[in-house]
């Protein structure tokens, strides 16, 4: 019968060792003159060959990096992935996680779509924040995080929208006091409150839109939305007032100090 | 066949006798089992349950009409007690025309040619 | 040995008294440097030992997954964590596999190159290949997986596969059947036997998965023809060694065949009258027991009560067997549910269709009832879509008791399509058409589409886009624009070029009816052949003769001429009037715009669209041409058709339809707007073969249409009993027959000579007709004859139906029993077509 290795010989045989440093300079050059995706193969076979040298460290992380720039995002979270898990005290491992974060982040579709992917931007962001608050791309990380939070709210918005253009007063509501509680540091919190007053008022809730306009107007007091609710208020005669007593202003007042 | 008209129930379904169980002056536990969690609570700290329902009649392609809208408000005192139940029915809804302007957001819309890319290709570029 | 990684190897840590610990030393570790497996240690120099925290370092070292074990001890006041590497895994290769190749095996399985290796993933990674060849049919397959020590701590892995060959299924047979035979049952289930056709077909692959599949469907077949208490006893396959395949034996207790028994409902809900909910059953009693239909009565029930408020209200069927009788009396049973609201309803996967698209299909909001069937409906729905591999809809327990969260996770699949076709057909000739299907455009649910045909007779591109919840509501409103060039030469002497776009609104008014009201506008301009050719000397006035210029007229114009004194051709002969085309089609000549608004009214019960089996379908159009536009026309069309199932397999089809077109405000409906007959309607006819026709002595038989018709048509569809039923042959047995008469505007027509002069000519009914029907005799002062009568035709014949590979054929043998002499008959038709 057939032995183990008779069907191709010299696959089984270490690949005839090329010294490591040639192997990653060779991906060097590749990534500067910008064929990303050959580089990332040579930085994968320097890994393969040296595993215990440093320039597999090194070539793990380039080649995380050629696969984000290739804009072969899968390839580069995985590799990157290894990285963190690898080296965690390296000083590249802040690097790999932001790696990591930006290839989510560059996959985040518009807010009509699963929004998965800001999800786990939100996640890796976060994780980047908290194991290197240190690093250079805190910053950065900070930034995008409120951008992914803000797609996530953005998403609520929507679905909120949706089920207001349908009449479902009650599903809108519970879906814009999600943003206020949640998402409050986002763009689309005044839009919110902006909608409570509507959904509130076409209920016939009036205290309850009051206060949603109260409370927009006073953080708010120059946003357009803010107009409206006094606008959509006045149709009816009402102002906003603040009812110190509703869930609104103590939510507010609970998560933002203010008031 | 059924006749043309769909009618349909929304949100919370109230029963009269349901209603007869919680006087005022009867805890919020009571209030909690009777009427079960409420449709949105008004309060952070519970002030006030509110239970919402609605009515709409479809004919055919004609937009669904509310044919009914009611809201049960439990408003609590101090000490988590009921203190007074308001009902407000659909004449107290406003008609409200919705502000059509979005906040703006980001994130990669699919292009045309892009879905035709990948549906050919069959994965998602 | 090293132990199972992941379950943490407790025996590693030995007991040690409370030390502060004053550092922490790595041994063992060769690729991970020794900072990273402090990293992941909870204990830290300076704190003191506990056995919690060292069983926590193990649990995150063994996470990470680098390593086969993990030891932590204390040696003096070091804490010493000795640990083993995994290997990484250098090359990863296949010995032995034919029919599933590298890059497949590679991309299932876990351990790839330059991971690292782990037991846990190496037997994970085996079971993957075994169920990938299971499910290629080869049960016996086995798979060794090889590790190759390699220097460095490195491995190779290798997996050896030994494909066996295709265990199939030799033979399936029943034991216990009586009321079905054993072919019957094997067209039930889904695995099948050994055949010369098996090369093309998966499915007589033993695959013990598919077997109990079958089981079910037996069941479902059992129950649904009334034999309530089937069961399936035993499902035994035995292997043959030698022959390396199984024997497949199913042992059933039919039971009796049970019949419904009383019917009635009770209802345990305070205020819903039991009576009130007995239009929803569809269990009549005397009817066949049928499991489905008392399932499709639950739901109908369900949904009825939910629409009144009574979301929770559950029903559940209560049988009791009545066995000398052998019927069931069934009851339906109403009673209060659990009061559970959806609190939030989650939709995910969705990375091109909007999140709306999807919500949209759900008749229930967050806050709503929390309903198990209405939820099923939506399911439906979103399948129904086609955008989707998988939809699956799971509840998880919301933030309060009485709370659920919807979880609607989608799978989606390519919808854009583009299909060629070709195809032949007695009528067309060939025809080859492509088109460009986007299902889904840009996620929102609207449906384009792009086509083109091109055939010897038959040019014609169509563009079409619809938005199938126009306004937000389930309204399909639709545009059309499009172009057609259809050469009708042969049967009446013209062709007829149309470009013209549509507005349609569509909407469902309830399951079986629905309404699609439509605005067309386009121009259609009809052109005949040659009208003028040169005459031959003094032709000075209206002649009826063989005779022109002194020959005999063969070149199928017609035998008459007309004096017209034009020269077309400029070579001096003055021309004579001599057009290709009956006189009613040569008044049918020139461009015309029409303005037509019309709808049809659809109902149908059919089972299945494409094939059905039972049900009934009726529609009914109507088109109202006037408002602006040239014609001015109504015209009204009806069809009825109704399939039953006579026996299994066994579908009998009955269709009528008819149609009138009446012209209004004086205005006299063209020949080319009515109806034109033939092999279509009643098979062993010609293409507009039957009906209202100019037989002018000479002229060329033209096919002049009618302003109303009706037909009828039986047929039994069958398929061939001794042959394999996966061949796809079927035969059927037809009688058409039909009518089509009161012909349009047959003119007269002006002729106006250069000279300004004007003549008529005009068409009247023949008086006679010669014998074989070539020809009539024209009355005297006419220019040219029709026929116009309602006798009616009839047909009966035989057809071929064959799915094959290259596409549906259907070959029609009809033979006219009952035909007029001048009808053109057809006794073989032939057509066939293939998207690919």
């Amino acid at each position: 019968c057939k032995t183990l290795f008779s069907k191709d010989e010299d696959e089984f045989a270490v690949i005839q060792e090329e010294p490591a440093e040639t192997l990653y300079n060779e991906g060097l050059l590749l990534a500067n003159s910008g064929s990303f995706v050959a580089a990332a193969k040579k930085f994968d076979e320097v890994e393969t060959t040296h595993p215990y040298s440093e320039w597999a460290r090194r070539a793990l992380i380039m080649s995380a990096y050629s696969n984000f720039e290739a804009r072969r995002y899968a390839e580069a979270i995985r590799s990157a992935q290894r990285y963190v898990t690898l080296y965690p005290g390296s000083d590249d491992a802040a690097y790999a996680q932001y790696l990591i974060a930006e290839s989510y982040y560059a996959q985040i579709p518009d807010i009509g779509r699963d929004q998965e992917r800001s999800e786990k931007a939100a996640i890796a962001y976060r994780e980047l924040l908290e194991k290197y608050p240190q690093s250079e791309y805190a910053a950065e990380a900070r930034q995008k995080l409120e951008v992914a939070r803000d797609q996530l709210a953005g998403k609520e918005m929507e679905v909120g929208r949706y089920y207001l253009g349908q009449g479902r007063y009650l599903a809108a509501i519970n879906r814009f006091r999600t943003v206020v509680t949640d998402y409050q540091t986002t763009r689309h919190v005044e839009e919110a409150l902006l909608r409570l007053t509507e959904a509130y008022y076409a209920l016939g809730l009036v205290s309850e839109a009051q206060t949603a306009a109260a409370i927009l107007g006073h953080n708010y007091p120059d946003s357009e939305w803010y107009k409206d609710s006094y606008a959509l208020l006045a149709t009816g005669g009402y102002s906003p007032n603040e009812n110190k007593e509703s869930w609104l202003s103590r939510v507010w007042r609970r998560t933002t100090g203010t008031l | 066949c059924n006749t043309f008209t769909i009618e349909r129930h929304h949100g919370y379904l109230l029963s009269q006798d349901q209603l007869d169980q919680i006087p005022v002056g009867s805890s919020q536990e009571q209030v909690d089992y009777v009427l079960g969690t409420p449709s949105t609570t008004a309060t952070f700290g519970n002030e006030v349950y509110y239970y919402i329902s609605q009515t709409t009649k479809t004919t055919a392609f004609l937009a669904p009409k509310v044919t009914e809208q009611r809201i049960l408000a439990v408003y609590f005192d101090r000490d988590r007690r009921v203190e007074r139940i308001a009902n407000y029915g659909l004449e107290d809804g406003r008609v409200v025309d919705f502000i059509s302007r979005k906040t703006p957001t980001s994130g990669e819309e699919v292009t045309f040619l892009r879905q035709i890319f990948s549906s050919a290709v069959g994965e998602n570029v | 040995a090293s132990s199972i990684p992941g379950t943490g190897d407790l025996a590693g840590i030995s007991s040690a008294q409370a030390q502060t610990i004053r550092q922490v030393q790595v041994e063992g570790n060769r690729r991970v440097d020794a900072e990273t497996v402090r990293n992941y240690l909870s204990l830290q120099p300076g704190q003191n030992y506990n056995a919690f925290d060292a069983d926590e370092s193990l649990k995150t070292l063994f996470a990470t997954g680098l390593f086969s074990d993990v030891n932590i001890a204390m040696r003096g006041n070091t804490l010493v964590v000795t640990v083993v590497e995994n290997p990484i895994v250098n090359i990863v290769s296949f010995e032995g596999n034919k029919k599933l190749s590298d890059d497949l095996l590679l991309s299932e399985i876990e351990s790839q190159p330059r991971s690292v290796l782990t037991r846990a993933k190496i037997e994970g990674d085996v079971q993957r290949i075994l169920q990938l060849y299971r499910r290629s049919g080869r049960f016996g397959a086995s798979v060794e997986p090889k590790i190759i020590d390699l220097p460095d701590n490195r491995v190779n892995l290798v997996f050896e596969i030994n494909e066996a060959a295709k265990t199939s299924v030799a033979g399936i047979n029943f034991i216990g059947n009586n009321a079905y035979s054993d072919s019957d049952l094997r067209d039930v289930i889904a695995t099948s036997q050994k055949s010369w056709l098996s090369w093309i077909k998966s499915t007589d692959v033993y695959d013990p998965d598919r077997l109990d599949a079958d089981q079910e469907l037996l069941r479902r077949f059992y129950l649904k023809n009334g034999y309530a208490d089937f069961r399936v006893v035993s499902a035994v396959a035995e292997l043959d060694r030698e022959r390396n395949a199984f024997y497949i034996t199913f042992t059933v207790d039919e039971g009796p065949k049970y019949k419904f028994g009383t019917v009635d409902i009770e209802a345990y809900v305070r205020d819903i009258d039991p009576e009130s909910l007995r239009s929803e059953i569809k269990t009549k009693t005397g009817d066949t027991y049928n499991a489905e239909a008392v399932e499709r009565t639950l739901e109908d029930i369900t949904i009825a009560l939910a629409n009144r408020g009574y979301a929770f209200a559950q029903v559940r069927p209560r049988g009791d067997r009545d066995y000398d009788t052998q019927t069931i009396n069934l009851t339906y049973v109403v009673e209060e549910g659990p009061r559970v609201y959806i609190e939030r309803i989650n939709i995910r996967g969705n990375t091109r269709t909007l999140d709306r698209v999807i919500r949209r299909e759900f008749d229930f909001a967050e806050g709503d009832a929390y309903n198990t069937v209405m939820i099923d409906r939506a399911k439906r729905r979103l399948d129904a879509l086609r955008y989707f591999k998988s939809v699956d809809i799971t509840r998880q327990q919301g933030s309060a008791p009485d709370r659920v969260i919807i979880n609607v996770s989608v799978v989606e699949q390519p919808t854009g399509e583009v299909s060629l076709g070709g195809g032949y057909s007695t009528r067309d000739g060939f025809v080859a058409d492509i088109s460009i299907t986007e299902r889904n455009l840009l996620g929102r649910g609207q449906i384009v589409r792009i086509g083109g045909a091109f055939g010897e007779k038959k040019e014609s591109i169509d563009f079409s886009f619809t938005e199938p919840y126009f306004l937000g509501r389930r309204l399909a409103a639709g545009v059309d624009v499009y172009y057609r060039n259809i050469d009708y030469e042969d049967t009446s002497s013209y062709t007829s070029k149309v470009a013209g776009a549509g507005l349609r609104v569509g909407f469902q008014l309830n399951d079986e009816l629905s309404f699609l009201g439509r605005y067309r506008i386009y121009n259609s301009d009809v052109q005949i052949g040659q009208v003028y050719r040169d005459g031959c000397g003094p032709v000075t006035q209206f002649a009826i003769d063989n005779n022109l210029c002194g020959n005999p007229v063969v070149y199928g114009g017609y035998t008459w001429a007309f004096p017209y004194g034009g020269d077309t051709n400029g070579d001096g002969i003055p021309d004579v009037f001599a057009p290709e085309a009956s006189i009613a089609i040569v008044k049918a000549q020139g461009e015309r715009l029409y303005s037509i608004f019309g709808y049809d009214l659809t109902y149908s019960t059919l089972d299945s669209f494409t094939r059905p089996h039972s049900g009934l379908y009726l529609k009914l159009s109507q088109d109202f041409a006037g408002a602006g536009g040239d014609a001015k026309f109504v015209r009204t069309d009806a069809e009825a058709r109704y399939y039953h199932e006579l026996m299994p397999q066994l579908v009998g089809m009955l269709k009528v339809s008819g149609g009138i077109i009446q012209g209004w405000g004086g205005y006299d409906v063209t020949v080319t707007d009515t109806y034109f007959k033939g092999g279509e309607t009643i098979r062993g006819f010609d293409t507009s073969g039957y009906g209202p026709r100019d037989l002018t002595p000479g002229g060329q038989r033209d096919a002049l249409g009618g302003k109303v018709y009706a037909a009828a048509t039986a047929e039994v569809v069958f398929p061939f009993p001794f042959l394999p039923e996966e061949l796809g042959l079927r035969g059927a047995l037809f009688a058409d027959a039909g009518v089509l008469f009161d012909v349009a505007d047959t003119g007269p027509i002006t002729i106006i000579q250069p000279g300004g002069q004007t003549f008529q000519l005009a068409m009247a009914e023949c008086a006679g007709i010669y014998p074989g029907g070539w020809g009539g005799i024209v009355p005297a002062g006419y220019a040219g004859c029709y026929v116009d009568d309602t006798k009616p035709r009839a047909s009966v014949g035989f057809s071929l139906l064959w799915d094959s590979p290259f596409g549906p054929l259907r070959a029609d043998l009809g033979y006219a029993v009952l035909k007029e002499e001048y009808d053109d008959e057809q006794l073989f038709r032939f057509g066939a077509g293939r998207q690919f």
